[in-house]
């Protein structure tokens, strides 16, 4: 048994994007090799991870759409984590979103709070993906 | 992620890669009640025209907020609970069955958590 220090849990934050991206190199790697026995349960995981967020809004995100959502965002006061659950989660209704943003009534006024959905609505949907996806297949 | 299993203590959550994700009954929508003959969890939803049942049916996608998580040291040497005794964890979960090392506690008693359906 080895015995490991935690040096800092909180060094950065990775987006679901991120994990994804992360996961998906690791698919194209380990292509390459034989499986062995010993790594089934960790491509079993992998592969049900990538399976989760490949039905989450992260999967049709890249790096310029994340880029274009912060820059999209900075107007308003966020903190990083509710930039992050914002990316992450894509929040389309006043009562969705008042759940990742803290007393988000005190600080901000309706039309803000409108205006913020609209940035979110800015990011790819999936369900924008399938339904193109319906479309090419016909 | 989605309703798994429930017992008349706990709803159990699943993400599809990972199952240990519980929400004790304190956390559900309130008023609540389990009914036995479904076996499902129930919020009864007060609206203006009256009280409506709304079911935590299994394979419904929810949404909630993770409010603890609990590492258990499942390694052969760590110290076991004496038999008998009532393994509870601090979110008052009972852990005599489950000994994951890994467990998520959540919540759905807020507006916009539940059921995605729902809201």
């Amino acid at each position: 048994r080895t015995e490991m220090d935690l040096l800092n849990d909180k060094s950065a934050v990775l987006s679901d994007f991120e994990v994804l991206d992360f996961l998906s190199s690791l698919h194209k790697r380990k292509k390459k090799r034989h499986s062995s026995g010993k790594t089934e349960s960790v491509e079993t995981i992998t592969y049900e991870t990538k399976e989760f967020l490949s039905k989450r809004p992260c999967a049709c995100q890249s790096p310029e759409v994340i880029k274009q959502f912060l820059e999209s965002i900075a107007c308003f006061s966020l903190t990083k984590a509710e930039k992050l659950q914002l990316l992450n989660l894509r929040p389309v209704s006043p009562v969705e979103i008042q759940l990742v943003i803290e007393e988000l009534e005190e600080r901000f006024s309706e039309e803000q709070v409108e205006e913020m959905l609209k940035v979110v609505s800015s990011l790819p949907s999936n369900d924008a993906k399938e339904t193109e996806d319906m479309t090419e297949s016909k | 992620m989605h309703v798994r299993t429930r017992l008349c203590c706990v709803c159990s959550v699943s993400l599809g890669f990972f199952d240990d994700v519980f929400i004790p009954h304190q956390s559900l929508q309130h008023p609540k009640r389990f009914d036995h003959e479904e076996q499902l969890w129930v919020w009864q939803y007060e609206a203006e025209d009256g009280r409506h049942d709304l079911f935590m049916d299994v394979e419904e996608e929810v949404r909630l907020r993770v409010i603890h998580e609990e590492f258990v040291d499942t390694f052969p040497s760590s110290v076991k609970p004496h038999m008998g005794q009532d393994t509870v964890s601090s979110s008052g979960v009972s852990l005599d069955e489950v000994r994951a090392p890994y467990t998520i506690i959540g919540s759905i008693s807020e507006s916009g958590l539940g059921l995605v359906t729902w809201w």
